[in-house]
């Protein structure tokens, strides 16, 4: 029995569904491989750096850093939600300050409540939104990034259509979800009425766009 | 844009050669380590029980699990009805001795050899799959029998370090030996009782040994043996004979004794044995990386959003999740970290993430 080197954090991961899914299919090109990694601070609240804390600056992060963390799900559709990113070169100066970039959803407005409406009796009203996120740094200045990630959490209750690139339907997981990448998608309702959430993610940027799909027959 | 949220793993510096480390448990259901008591199902039974016995921890089969089979094999179907006997003779106990035979022994070996003696028939413990993962434990198993001649114990010999030789499919065989785990093999008696085949998950015992050993009594004739002893709950010799005209559940037998030593105090005790396949991932941080957040809390405004007063001079972030993904961006396994880690321009950090599969 040995010391453990402490200058190095280990961790033990956990398969997620759908890594499980793959390892199923073997480790080959195309099924299990791991090529890269992202980290995220999901249950992070940074209001509580305090600056003002009574014994000075060693112990503004205090309170974060001595918070308790939950264990992972293996639900890929609810964890990293909120990435770490790197920003480098003219991004951090450009404008102004470092700006965390936001996603838009172009042709779409959506209300307040963030609800997207969609009837699968077409006599109702529209059974299919066009997705086509773009990624905004100000009112001035957006981009598109080289891919976009649409997760659909209840695949029971919509489809989803790549069409930028023309990749076609996409199969639901094991779980049920659908984990689509593209820049341009269709989300089209099912004969199933329900309610689900959709994230997009930015595939440079990490920049995450929420909001719930709502299917019914009619208004 | 020079925003980015992946790191590409390099695979040379990045992720270690993959090893294989061996992960051991209790056998039986909720990976305990010793059973204590065994049930059979009365429907199993009826549907199957003239080929083997399914054994339960539980009585009833709906709430338990199944964690052993018991079987008996004859090599010519003695104690089966033949068909000249009975037409409709489904031969179980050939049918169980060409079954395990073809499976275990080497190509043109007609029979189990016990002590360098050919056997015409077998006992057969055959673990659940579900109960075994990859295998079963040598030398961290102890079987209790129950006879005329009192209580035993026996193990396998694998602490010798000598598998069985010979005739064989598989090349981690060891002897059944008489013993027990607190005192290792009895060495007064160095005869074989059988073979334990981890892999497969089967015991193969010798009827003859086991039953002058233990003291497995009295014939079940050609009298339905489940019936014979209902009240006794005795454990007997299988009927070998060929003039059965009923199925004869030769398994009967084994199956009190197991139970009676189970009753006894003396437990049926294993580990089950797998191995586990590890990568490393190192997942390093420098000291430019990973310094600002997309989470809401991070930044203030809606277009633009910028952040927070106190990170904009001097960026800090908390990691408190590594993920590990592919090239289609699909997140495969997923690590929290047991507190959150500080990231900042002036700090680095190099995690090791394991992942186990």
């Amino acid at each position: 029995m040995g010391y453990l080197d402490k200058s190095t954090i280990t961790v033990d991961a956990i398969l997620t569904n759908r890594g499980r899914e793959l390892l199923s299919q073997g480790t080959g090109t195309g099924n299990f491989q791991i090529t890269k990694f992202a980290v995220a601070d999901d249950e992070v609240d940074y209001g509580l750096y305090n600056t003002a804390h009574p014994l000075g600056s060693n112990y503004y992060g205090a309170v974060i850093e001595n918070m308790p963390v939950l264990e992972a799900t293996p639900d890929e559709t609810q964890i990293m939600r909120y990435k770490l990113v790197t920003i480098t070169g003219n991004d951090l100066t450009r404008f102004g300050s470092v700006v965390i970039p936001q996603i838009v959803i172009q042709g779409t407005t959506l209300p307040a409540n963030k609800t997207i409406y969609l009837y699968f009796d077409p006599t109702q009203g529209t059974n299919t939104i066009t997705i086509r996120p773009i990624t905004t740094y100000t009112d001035s200045s957006s981009e598109t990034e080289s891919v976009y990630t649409l997760m659909l959490a209840d695949s029971t209750l919509a489809s989803v259509e790549v069409v930028n690139p023309a990749t076609g339907l996409v199969s639901a997981n094991n779980r049920g979800s659908i984990v689509a990448n593209g820049l341009e998608f269709n989300i089209k309702a099912l004969n199933k009425t329900g309610t689900t959430s959709v994230s997009i993610y930015g595939g440079s940027s990490g920049a995450v766009y929420n909001f719930t799909l709502s299917t019914t027959a009619s208004a | 844009m020079a925003y980015n949220i992946f790191t590409q793993f390099v695979a040379a510096d990045d992720i270690t050669t993959i090893r294989a480390n061996e992960v051991t448990t209790g056998l039986w259901t909720g990976d305990t380590g010793s059973l204590s008591a065994v049930y059979t199902s009365s429907v199993q039974v009826a549907n199957s029980g003239e080929f083997y016995y399914d054994l339960y921890n539980g009585a009833s089969p709906t709430t338990s699990d199944i964690q052993f089979s018991v079987a008996y094999g004859h090599v010519s179907g003695g104690g089966s009805p033949t068909l000249a006997t009975n037409a409709n003779s489904t031969l179980p106990t050939q049918v169980i001795y060409s079954q395990y035979r073809n499976i275990l022994l080497a190509e043109d070996v007609e029979k189990f050899s016990f002590n360098g003696v050919d056997s015409n028939d077998i006992y057969v413990i055959n673990i659940q799959r579900a109960r075994l993962k990859q295998a079963i434990d040598p030398g961290n198993w102890q079987l209790g029998l129950s006879g005329s001649n009192g209580i035993f114990t026996f193990i396998d010999n694998s602490g010798l370090g000598t598998a069985v030789a010979g005739n064989l499919v598989a090349n981690n065989v060891y002897e059944i030996r008489s013993g027990s785990l607190t005192a290792g093999l009895y060495t007064a008696n160095t005869q074989s009782f059988g073979l334990v085949f981890p892999d497969f998950g089967v015991m193969i015992l010798s009827p003859s040994a086991i039953s002058s050993s233990v003291g497995l009594t009295g014939s079940n004739s050609v009298v339905d043996a489940k019936t014979k002893y209902p009240a006794l709950n005795q454990p007997y010799a299988p009927y070998t004979g060929s003039a059965a005209t009923s199925y004869q559940y030769q398994h009967e037998g084994l199956v009190r004794s197991i139970s009676g030593s189970m009753a006894a105090g003396s437990p049926f005790i294993a580990r089950s044995a797998e191995s586990i396949t590890s990568t490393n991932y190192f997942v390093r941080l420098k000291n430019s990386n990973y310094n600002y957040s997309n989470n809401p809390t991070y930044y203030t405004g809606s277009n633009p959003q910028n952040v927070l007063e106190p990170f904009r001079v001097k960026p800090i972030t908390y990691a408190t999740t590594i993920g590990l993904y592919n090239d289609q961006n699909e997140l495969l396994a997923v690590a929290k970290l047991s507190r959150p880690v500080q990231k900042s321009t002036d700090k680095e950090a190099l995690i090791r993430v394991r992942l186990d599969y």
